[in-house]
């Protein structure tokens, strides 16, 4: 949906996604990960699936920028939020090779669903094959809920990890996820020319 | 690889062991893909404890390429030479 949600956290901020991004999510999405649906294949046709987006209640697409770089660095969302439920699920996360946004991406957009729009629990559902983002969430601490979960991908429905964050964790998961992010940006300072003095 | 690399990938191996909770004893050499629980918080984690340990900063253009203990040890020799 179009939303004017801007999330800013140490060295990466999250905003909302428009028309001029349709080029940089095809570009990206097509060399993302084998875990990712492609999705639309040109920016003409990726136009069209914005468009049916920025009509679909509950779901928030965010541009991952580098704060000091001023980049696009990935994509992430928050989407079938049931506010009557109090809860959403996130993903379509990814980032650019190298890029080190992916942790701050990830607190920012649980700070959105927590802080932003006081959800109750966050849930995010990952290909039972993927193991290093299922990794990634039992490092941050997140729950599997053990329930069977299939999930479509690329028009087939394929098995899945569940996790949950409630809100009750989250605060244990934020403290986690916001030490890390801090240290992040702190070395992209240390490096950043600016930072280096002339002799 | 130097001797002075060469040194240090056994410290880098027990110390990825640890806080990858690898079964011991670690492997004499793994990749991060090879690992799943390497993710993406893990590497961070890694990567900052090798900092506090040896005192050196790298830089977030050196992040991904810290793979392995081998490529960890390479890239930690040249920042202790620098």
């Amino acid at each position: 949906m179009r939303h004017n949600f801007h999330l800013t956290g140490h060295a990466f901020r999250l905003r909302p996604v428009d028309e001029q991004d349709a080029a940089f999510i095809v570009a990206l999405r097509q060399n993302a990960s084998r875990f990712l649906n492609t999705g639309p294949a040109s920016a003409a046709d990726q136009l069209a699936w914005l468009e049916r987006y920025f009509e679909r209640q509950g779901d928030f697409y965010f541009v991952v920028e580098a704060i000091r770089r001023k980049t696009r660095e990935g994509l992430i969302s928050l989407y079938d939020v049931d506010s009557r439920n109090g809860t959403a699920q996130w993903g379509r996360w990814v980032l650019n090779p190298g890029s080190s946004g992916a942790i701050e991406a990830a607190l920012l957009v649980y700070r959105f669903a927590f802080d932003e729009l006081a959800l109750g629990e966050v849930r995010c559902r990952t290909l039972a094959d993927n193991f290093s983002v299922i990794a990634f969430h039992d490092s941050c601490g997140l729950q599997r809920t053990g329930a069977p979960v299939m999930i479509e991908f690329d028009g087939k429905q394929r098995p899945a990890i569940e996790h949950t964050l409630p809100r009750a964790e989250w605060p244990h998961v934020m403290q986690r996820l916001d030490r890390l992010a801090r240290r992040i940006a702190s070395s992209i300072d240390d490096h950043w020319p600016s930072a280096k003095v002339s002799p | 690889m130097t001797s002075g690399a060469e040194s240090l990938e056994g410290e880098i191996r027990d110390l990825l062991a640890m806080i990858l909770k690898l079964p011991p004893p670690p492997p004499a050499d793994f990749v991060r893909g090879s690992v799943p629980q390497w993710d993406s918080l893990k590497h961070m984690e890694v990567i900052f404890a090798l900092e506090d340990r040896y005192g050196v900063r790298f830089d977030e253009s050196e992040f991904a390429a810290l793979i392995s203990p081998m490529a960890i040890a390479k890239a930690l020799h040249n920042h202790l030479a620098a």
